[in-house]
C-alpha cells in the first residue's frame, strides 16, 4: 500500500517535472532548428544543432549590452532597495513613534497603486532631474520598496524584544544591533527579499522602455521585445536562440540559488 | 478582458487626460505650433541637425528602415536620422504619451491616427498643410487617396503622413484547393464559406482565423457595407443592428467554426497551423508573406487573392502613419518634413516596397517601376490590386481601445460560441457609446 503511495507520488512529481521542463526544452531545441522542421511536429522536439540561429539572432542586436545592464542594474537595485528597507523596517519596528502606524500603513499603500497610473508623474521627476536614458532613471524609482519593507518589518517584529534590551544593557547601540545582531540573523530573510527584489528588476519592461531611447542603457527585457513580434509574424527559430540567450544566466543564477529562489517564492507568493 | 489590456485601456485614458490637462492648463508652458501659419520654412537645412525617429520596425523592417536612413543621408548629409525602435503599439503609445507630457517628445514618430487627436488639440503635433503647401512642399496628387485621409482631420488640415501600410488579403493552400477540386479562390462570402468546408475534415479546419488584431474581421465587416463611425465620429448604431453589417460579419465567420470550416487560433499560430498544411486558408497582410514563404518552404505552392466581397469588395488597411513634434526646433521639424518627404516620395517608397518585405506604396506612381519586383512578389502584387478598396480603420480618439477591447471581446465571446452575434454587438454599442463620450471623437 505504502509502495503504491509512493509509487504514484513520484509518477505524479515525474509528471509535473515534464511538464515544466518542457517548454524550456522546446526554447532550446527550437533554437536550434531550421525553419522548416520548426513548424511541424515533432520536428523541433530533437535539436539539429543548426547555430546559425544564435548568430543571426547574436547579430542582429548586442545581447552582451543588454545582459551586462540587467546584472548590474539588478544587483545595484537589489543591495540599495535592502539597505532602505531594512533601515526602514528597523524604524518602524524598534524606533518607537506615534506616526509609526500612518507611515506603516502609507508604505503599505504605495503597493496597492497601479503602476500605470505614476508612470507619468514619475517620468517628469525623472525629466526634472536630467536622469531620461540613464541607468539612474532605470535604478533610483525602486531602490525603495514597499513590498520588501512589509517583509521586513514581519520578520523583525518576530524576534525576541528581550534580545534587543540584552543588546542595549550591553552597550550595543542601535546602529550596532541593526548590523551585528539583527542582520545576521535576518540573512534568510535578506536571502529571500534580495532574490525577490532582484526578479522585479529583471523582469521590468515599461518603465525601462518608457525612460529609455537605445540600447546603450536598455535591459534585456526590452531588447527581447524587439525580437517577440513585428505586426505581421515572428521568426520563432531567431526568437528561441534570442530566447535561450537571455533565459541562460537566470537558469545558471538558479542553479546556484535555488534554495533562497524557492524560499522567495513561496514566501512572497510572487513568481519571477 | 487580459491584464494588459485593461492597463493599457487605463493608461490611454489616464494619460490623455493627464495629456490635457498638463499642456492645456500649463499655457505657458505647452509648446505652441511654430508653423501653425505663415509661411513655412523647409528645404535641406545648413547647419548639420540631428532628430529622433521612433517607429516599431522591429527585426527585418529594421534592417530596412536602417537602409531608407543611410540612403537620406547620402542625400542630405546635414541631416542625422537617430532611430529608436520601440517593439509594438502597447509600447510606443505609453512612451509617447509620457513624453509629450513631459515635453521631451522624439522629433518624429510613428504614429496611430486614432492617438493623434490629443496631440492635435495641444498643439503638439505639427501641421503639415502650410509645409506640403509651401515652397518645399510637394504634391499629394499621386498619393492614395484612401491612405492619406486617416491623416487628414476635419479642420481639412493634413498632421500625419502615411508610411508602413499593408494591407489584408487571403493566402491558400494552392495544392489543397487542386485537391479538394477548387480551380480558383473564392471571391462572394458563400464560395468562401463552401471552399472552407470543402477543405475541411474532421478535426481540421481549412480557415485558420488569426485575431492578433481586429483588421482581418474588420474586412469582412467592410465588405457587408459597414462603418462603425458616424459623419459626426460617434458610433454609427447601423453598424451594430440586429440586422446590421457587424452582426452580419460575425455570423458568416461564427458559422464556419461551428461547422467545423474554421477555428481561432491564438497569436500568429495560425501561421503554423497554415505551414504545417493543417489549415488552407489564411487572412493576413502583405506583411505575413516573408514570414509564410519562411515556414512553407516549398512544400506547397503558396496562393494570394482578394477577400472575398460581399454588398461590395472591400479590405483592411493595417499600419502606421508618420507625425512631426512640434516641441522641436524648427531646424529639427524642417529635417524632419525633409524626412518624411523622402520616406513618402517615389524613390522612398520604392525603397521601403522592395526592402520591407510586406509594406506597400503610399503612392499610386510607384508601380510602373516595381514591374520587375512584383512579378516576382504576388503578395505585393495582389495587395496592390486590392488597394483602392481598401479600408484604413477610423481614427478617432475612442478607436483604438474600442478595437482592441470591445471588439476583439465581441469577436472572440461569439467565436468561442459565448455569445450570439446581435447581444455581442449590442453590447459593443453600449460600450461604443460609453468610449466615445469618455475619449472624444476629433
Amino acid at each position: 500500500m505504502r509502495k503504491t503511495k509512493r509509487s504514484f507520488a513520484y509518477g505524479f512529481l515525474v509528471l509535473s517535472a515534464l511538464i515544466t521542463l518542457f517548454p524550456i526544452w522546446w526554447i532550446f531545441s527550437t533554437s536550434f532548428e531550421t525553419n522548416t522542421r520548426a513548424y511541424s511536429f515533432p520536428g523541433a522536439l530533437v535539436p539539429q544543432f543548426h547555430w546559425q540561429n544564435y548568430q543571426t539572432a547574436w547579430s542582429l542586436a548586442p545581447w552582451g549590452r543588454f545582459l551586462a545592464n540587467s546584472v548590474g542594474m539588478g544587483l545595484v537595485t537589489t543591495l540599495l532597495a535592502l539597505l532602505t528597507s531594512l533601515l526602514a523596517a528597523y524604524a518602524l519596528v524598534f524606533i518607537p513613534n506615534r506616526l509609526n502606524k500612518l507611515i506603516f500603513s502609507l508604505i503599505l499603500a504605495t503597493m496597492m497603486v497601479p503602476f500605470y497610473s505614476i508612470m507619468i508623474p514619475d517620468y517628469l521627476i525623472v525629466r526634472d532631474l536630467g536622469w531620461l536614458n540613464s541607468y539612474m532613471a532605470q535604478v533610483v524609482p525602486f531602490i525603495a520598496n514597499g513590498f520588501a519593507i512589509f517583509l521586513f518589518v514581519q520578520f523583525m517584529r518576530s524576534f525576541p524584544k528581550e534580545l534587543r534590551d540584552a543588546a542595549l544593557m550591553d552597550g550595543v547601540g542601535r546602529w550596532g544591533y541593526l548590523w551585528r545582531i539583527l542582520v545576521p540573523n535576518l540573512l534568510p530573510a535578506i536571502n529571500t527579499v534580495g532574490v525577490y527584489l532582484f526578479l522585479l528588476s529583471w523582469n521590468a519592461f515599461l518603465w525601462p522602455l518608457v525612460v529609455t531611447n537605445g540600447p546603450t542603457v536598455q535591459p534585456i527585457q526590452v531588447g527581447l521585445a524587439n525580437f517577440l513580434s513585428t505586426a505581421n509574424g515572428t521568426d520563432w527559430t531567431v526568437l528561441s536562440a534570442a530566447a535561450a540567450i537571455t533565459t541562460l544566466p537566470m537558469l545558471i543564477l538558479y542553479v546556484f540559488a535555488q534554495r533562497q529562489i524557492v524560499e522567495s517564492v513561496s514566501r512572497t507568493g510572487i513568481k519571477g | 478582458m487580459s491584464l494588459r489590456r485593461k492597463g493599457k485601456a487605463s493608461l490611454t485614458a489616464a494619460s490623455a487626460l493627464l495629456l490635457t490637462l498638463t499642456l492645456a492648463g500649463c499655457g505657458s508652458q505647452a509648446p505652441a505650433p511654430s508653423n501653425s501659419g505663415g509661411t513655412p520654412s523647409t528645404g535641406t537645412p545648413t547647419q548639420p541637425v540631428t532628430l529622433t525617429f521612433w517607429n516599431e520596425m522591429t527585426g527585418p523592417y529594421e534592417t530596412a528602415l536602417n537602409g531608407e536612413i543611410q540612403q537620406f543621408h547620402k542625400l542630405h548629409p546635414n541631416i542625422t536620422v537617430q532611430s529608436v525602435v520601440v517593439p509594438n503599439d502597447a509600447a510606443l503609445e505609453p512612451k509617447l504619451l509620457a513624453a509629450v507630457v513631459g515635453q521631451q517628445p522624439p522629433t518624429l514618430s510613428q504614429v496611430n491616427p486614432p492617438w493623434a487627436t490629443g496631440f492635435i488639440q495641444t498643439g503638439s503635433l505639427v501641421n503639415l498643410t502650410p509645409l506640403i503647401q509651401g515652397t518645399h512642399g510637394f504634391s499629394l496628387s499621386p498619393y492614395y487617396a484612401n491612405m492619406l485621409s486617416p491623416g487628414k482631420w476635419p479642420d481639412g488640415n493634413q498632421y500625419l503622413m502615411p508610411f508602413n501600410l499593408g494591407a489584408a488579403i487571403l493566402y491558400y493552400n494552392k495544392q489543397q484547393f487542386q485537391q479538394a477540386g477548387i480551380s480558383t479562390p473564392p471571391k462572394t462570402w458563400a464560395e468562401f464559406s463552401q471552399d472552407a468546408a470543402k477543405l475541411s475534415t474532421h478535426g481540421r479546419q481549412a480557415f485558420a482565423i488569426t485575431l492578433v488584431h481586429t483588421y482581418p474581421w474588420l474586412s469582412f465587416f467592410y465588405q457587408a457595407g459597414g462603418d462603425f463611425v458616424n459623419p459626426k465620429g460617434m458610433p454609427n448604431a447601423a453598424a451594430f443592428a440586429p440586422n446590421g453589417p457587424g452582426v452580419r460579419a460575425l455570423t458568416l465567420w461564427s458559422d464556419m467554426v461551428k461547422n467545423g470550416s474554421a477555428v481561432l487560433t491564438h497569436g500568429y499560430a495560425s501561421q503554423t497551423n497554415f505551414a504545417n498544411g493543417t489549415s488552407s486558408i489564411l487572412i493576413g497582410t502583405t506583411g505575413f508573406y516573408p514570414y509564410l514563404q519562411q515556414a512553407v518552404n516549398n512544400k506547397f505552392p503558396i496562393g494570394e487573392a482578394a477577400l472575398p466581397g460581399d454588398v461590395q469588395q472591400a479590405t483592411s488597411l493595417f499600419g502606421g502613419y508618420l507625425g512631426i513634434f512640434s516641441k522641436s526646433t524648427p531646424a529639427q521639424q524642417q529635417a524632419a518634413f525633409e524626412f518624411v518627404k523622402y520616406l513618402t516620395s517615389e524613390q522612398g517608397t520604392l525603397y521601403w516596397m522592395e526592402h520591407s518585405e510586406g509594406y506597400l506604396p503610399v503612392r499610386t506612381d510607384v508601380q510602373a517601376q516595381a514591374q520587375s519586383f512584383l512579378a516576382t512578389h504576388p503578395a505585393q502584387a495582389v495587395s496592390l490590386t486590392v488597394l483602392p478598396t481598401a479600408k484604413m480603420a477610423p481614427k478617432v480618439a475612442w478607436w483604438d481601445e474600442f478595437s482592441q477591447r470591445v471588439l476583439m471581446n465581441a469577436i472572440t465571446s461569439v467565436l468561442i460560441n459565448k455569445e450570439t452575434p446581435v447581444v455581442a454587438m449590442q453590447q459593443a454599442y453600449t460600450q461604443a457609446v460609453q468610449l466615445a463620450q469618455k475619449d472624444g471623437t476629433y
